[in-house]
């Protein structure tokens, strides 16, 4: 213990700090059911990363579970939080946010950027909802905090622990059409002073769903072909509570993907593959004082993808090594007052056909928070300043500055206004033939006010009824987007041309209403999103003013579960407007909605339970596609069951 | 309680309009246009948009995908050249493996021939024969394959160099150039087989004759990087117009581009058969009897496509884009912008009629 200790401290080039106790929670969700406990749970603390006068939009486990999928991408374009632009099922996937694209949307697991230094962008096919403890989804830039990227959103992946919760194992397994099979298990020993936890995932699943061709003629039914994902993974996390209240967690991911790229409608058959595979290792080390918490933070992440196009040739490889670490520093002068401060050093190399050499990103990235609370704590303040210097340049300052303040015991209100920013990647530097090295980041403003109601309509031993409605409305500049363009020697040169004005409005609705044993749970959400291109290129005149591509000016989504007893019901029904797929709004894919339907039971025995559940996909046999002519399936079946064994450290209180 | 209801009322207010703000825009029916100059529009590369376009002269009116229009579905997945027979349009489609055959006037689908691989360019040889040049794969050398045009099927095939590209039929032999390597395959169509080869420079792509029966083949060069991302010039070649006699084969002349980063490309040549037309950032000329390549456009724009009217003199270009509607732009022989038109995604040559 010792060694590990000192070793961090080594590695972490720090000394002791004061003593602070952790919180300790009453109650606890622990998997399906939720058990009282005696005083001998502690969660571990985890730095904020909730953002004053942002929404910050939490995805609990029973959130992220509420259906079976898999991929993570799938429950957020269900919950309607942005918009996943998917290849396929299993195929490459990646965000929309806010009118924004893939590289917009900073992805953060535990606190470290997995967008990609080759292409910036992270496919949500790789992150398994297994592995997922809980996301935290901020629309709105928030880049003084995590840096580049962060300009239409962040997402938030983490892996919350507990100590002293005993003994649980776990297997679930799900069949489902198409001849897909998932299977996971998961172990965790939660010692009061240790934890440690392990979950292996095995998914295969072949895809050969029938659809309608409506690229050729007499629009056939055919079946999928060359479209099957094959996943294996483990997560695996080891923390420790260290004497003098400090905490060190270390975790380790790793994920072998394989696929099939399916042909679009249209084209030939394929026969082409791509294999992704990584190992990402981070660990931290935290320690909360009276006055002052230190959190540091390290990571190492080796991604690797290999394309195959056999039948044409093509191969690629490409492969990426990222170490960050990090030092933050919170201190609070009263209840009221803190500032915190954090160094980041990020270092990125890659390999590639597409590059020449080798190259290297080095950035050095710093920020401080200011966060106040005044007014018997009903306004709150946070200003953020950041600055960054990158292979040796100085990026513009970047701030942010978010508020909220409670109006009234139900209604609050938030707004925040911040820049945003984003380094040019690998590709965009260095890709042969056309990377341009004289790339400026992309720059924006963005800006956005909210109104947020929350009210116990009714509270009593039998009935009970929570709302919580928000609405709000943002609007982003961005300038300096970059855009490959033709150049005058035959191929794509990127260059900071366009220019991008994104506004638009957020509802959310919530309501949770408790009749005796009856549980019911309704969420609704609208987004209405105006993306447009402001500047372009001289010669794409036609584009100016128009609705960037693949971004739906409206979605929606609405679920309702109820539970009763051990019965689960719920359905959830996701609506995407049209999106256009040409720059000049010329044409445009239809508009689309699909119903999910799940039924599940739990039957608990002593210390065991069982969770069997069967779900239906697009039960409404929608036919769509999400990108051009790229097929989707129609009406899918899903059925599988979940098995819990539980060994709590100390005796249940009744 | 009156606020909440409010509320609610407010939000199935909202949702109401919700549904009727999400429908979806209405489709533009697009309005048959019958013409005698057809663009050819790659579309995207894994869309499956590529579309020819149709342009009516007389009425600067064009209809950009008169295929689906009429068939309902569109061409396939990367449109990269098509060729006349009589008034039937032959259609390669790439990334399909396919050529679709539609009838010239009205686009109706007349048919269409399988079992290639990367085709690129279509030509007919006889009334009864046509050859197609295939990539066949990035890894290996191509071929072409020899089309029974009354059976629309492939009957043999001939393997060529490295990515076969541009056919030029000239005295009963075929010319292919092998975009990969640096020769040009002749062919004698009367035995498929290959009769000679010409070694010309690095990447040649399009062929026109000349008014003195002399054939010019253009050469895009080939660029390779060091580490430090400068061109390795020991390793590159600068592209060149290379003109050799068919009688002989014999190269005459080889007319070097200064420099190694310019990739001409679209070959192209006048009524007269004097002077050669060519993309190189701008539409540059070059009189057939000159010694070297001319440093000023003739058009300064970029371009991504280039055809030359035979019977009028007019010169015909696409614009450079991938992600909307491009436009081709009719310039006279001056070089004096005429006027434009809408036309499919990436559009890359012209097809006269």
């Amino acid at each position: 213990m010792k060694q590990v200790l000192s070793l961090v401290l080594i590695f972490l080039f720090l000394g002791k700090h004061l003593a602070f106790s952790y919180n300790i929670p009453a109650l606890h969700s622990l998997g399906d059911t939720t058990i009282v406990l005696k005083d001998v749970l502690v969660e571990a603390p985890r730095p904020k990363i909730q953002t004053i006068g942002l929404q910050n939009i939490l995805l609990d486990s029973a959130r992220l579970n509420r259906f079976e999928n898999n991929f993570f991408g799938d429950i957020l374009n269900q919950q309607n939080l942005l918009f996943i632009k998917t290849y396929g099922v299993g195929g490459l996937a990646i965000p929309a946010f806010r009118g924004t694209s893939a590289e917009h949307t900073a992805v953060l697991w535990n606190g470290i950027n997995l967008q990609s230094p080759m292409n910036g962008t992270l496919d949500f096919s790789l992150l398994p909802p297994e592995f997922i403890g809980e996301a935290l989804v901020q629309p709105g830039s928030n880049a003084a905090k995590w840096g580049s990227g962060s300009v239409g959103g962040t997402i938030h992946l983490s892996n919350p622990i507990k100590f002293g919760a005993g003994i649980k194992a776990g297997f679930r397994a799900n069949f489902g059409s198409f001849e897909s099979l998932r299977q996971s298990a998961s172990f965790s020993s939660s010692q009061k002073k240790s934890y440690f936890s392990v979950k292996l995932l095995n998914f295969d699943a072949l895809n050969n769903f029938p659809y309608k061709n409506v690229a050729e003629k007499g629009q056939p039914i055919e079946n999928q072909t060359n479209a099957g994902v094959r996943q294996q993974g483990i997560l695996v996390e080891q923390s420790f509570l260290l004497p003098k209240n400090q905490l060190l967690n270390i975790k380790y991911w790793y994920l072998n993907s394989d696929r099939q790229i399916a042909p679009v409608m249209g084209a030939a058959k394929s026969e082409a593959k791509q294999q992704d595979w990584f190992h990402r290792i981070t660990g931290d080390w935290q320690k909360q004082g009276k006055t002052t918490d230190w959190y540091i933070r390290s990571a190492y992440f080796d991604e690797r993808i290999l394309y195959k196009d056999i039948q044409n040739g093509f191969y690629s490889f490409s492969r990426s090594i990222s170490s960050v670490s990090e030092i933050e520093n919170k201190f609070r002068f009263s209840k009221h007052q803190s500032l915190s401060f954090r160094i980041n050093n990020t270092f990125s190399k890659a390999v590639s056909d597409g590059y020449p050499n080798f190259p290297e990103i080095y950035r050095v990235g710093g920020f401080v928070t200011y966060q106040l609370a005044v007014f018997s704590d009903n306004l709150e303040v946070s200003a953020t300043l950041r600055e960054e210097w990158v292979n040796g340049k100085w990026i513009p300052l970047i701030p942010f500055l978010g508020l909220s303040y409670q109006l009234s015991p139900d209604f609050k209100i938030r707004a925040s206004a911040s820049r945003a920013y984003r380094l040019p990647t690998f590709n965009d530097l260095y890709w042969v033939p056309g990377g341009n090295q004289r790339l400026l980041p992309e720059t924006g403003w963005n800006q956005e006010a909210g109104i947020e109601h929350k009210k116990a309509i009714i509270q009593s031993n039998n009935l009970s009824w929570n709302i919580f409605s928000s609405a709000t409305f943002f609007s982003s500049q961005l300038q300096n987007r970059i855009i490959w363009q033709p150049s005058n020697f035959g191929y794509y040169t990127p260059l900071n041309i366009q220019q991008v004005w994104a506004r638009g409005v957020e509802l959310n609705f919530k309501s949770d209403l408790q009749i005796y044993k009856v549980n019911c749970e309704l969420l609704a959400n609208y987004d209405f999103t105006h993306a447009t291109a402001e500047k372009v290129e001289a010669g794409q005149e036609s584009q100016l003013g128009k609705q960037l591509i693949y971004i739906p000016l409206h979605k929606a989504s609405g679920s309702a579960t109820v539970s009763w007893r051990q019965f689960t019901f719920a359905y959830n029904h996701a609506f995407k407007g049209y999106r256009y797929t040409v720059a000049d709004n010329k044409d445009f894919l239809l508009g689309y909605a699909l119903g999910d339907l799940q039924l599940s039971k739990v039957i608990p025995y002593k210390q065991y339970s069982l969770k069997v559940f069967a779900q239906i996909n697009n039960i409404w046999a929608e036919d769509y596609q999400v990108l051009p002519n790229r097929p989707m399936p129609q009406r899918n079946y899903l059925c599988g069951i979940a098995f819990q064994f539980y060994q709590p450290l100390k005796p249940l209180i009744k | 309680m009156k606020k909440q209801i409010l509320i609610l009322k407010s939000t199935a207010l909202l949702a109401i309009s919700i549904g009727f703000y999400a429908c979806d825009p209405n489709k533009e029916s697009a309005k048959p246009v019958s013409g005698s100059v057809y663009v050819v529009c790659e579309g995207n590369l894994n869309a499956a948009n590529g579309t020819i376009s149709v342009y009516n002269v007389s009425t600067n009116e064009t209809e950009i995908n008169p295929y689906k229009n009429r068939n309902g579905v569109g061409l396939g997945d990367n449109v990269q050249s098509m060729s006349l027979i009589g008034e039937k349009a032959y259609i390669v489609v790439n990334n399909s493996n396919k050529i679709e055959i539609a009838d010239a006037n009205t686009f109706e689908s007349k048919g269409v021939i399988t079992g290639l691989k990367q085709p690129r360019y279509f030509v007919k040889v006889t009334d009864s024969k046509a050859y197609v040049s295939e990539y066949i794969s990035y890894r290996e050398n191509g071929r072409i394959s020899v089309i029974d045009l009354a059976t629309n099927t492939v009957t043999k095939t001939i393997a060529l160099g490295y990515l076969p590209e541009n056919l030029f039929l000239n005295d009963n032999k075929i010319y292919v150039s092998n975009n990969g390597g640096n020769t040009v395959n002749v062919i004698n169509t009367s035995t498929d087989t290959i009769e000679n080869t010409i070694t010309v420079t690095s990447a040649p792509s399009g062929f026109v004759k000349d008014a003195n029966d002399k054939i010019w083949v253009l050469c895009s060069g080939i660029k390779t990087y060091n580490s430090d991302y400068s061109l390795d010039l020991a390793n590159s070649e600068a592209g060149a117009l290379v003109r050799f006699d068919p009688s002989n084969f014999a190269v005459e002349q080889t007319i070097s581009f200064s420099s190694i980063p310019e990739s001409p490309s679209r070959l192209t040549i006048n009524k007269e058969a004097n002077i050669l037309y060519y993309l190189n950032g701008g539409v540059y000329s070059f009189d057939i009897n000159a010694t070297a390549i001319s440093t000023t456009p003739f058009i300064a724009r970029s371009f991504y496509g280039l055809g030359f009217d035979p019977k009028n003199g007019t010169i015909y270009t696409g614009t450079y884009g991938f992600v909307s509607n491009q436009k081709l732009i009719r310039y006279n022989a001056n070089g004096i912008a005429l006027d434009s038109a809408e036309v499919g995604i990436g559009p890359n040559g012209f097809v006269f009629r």
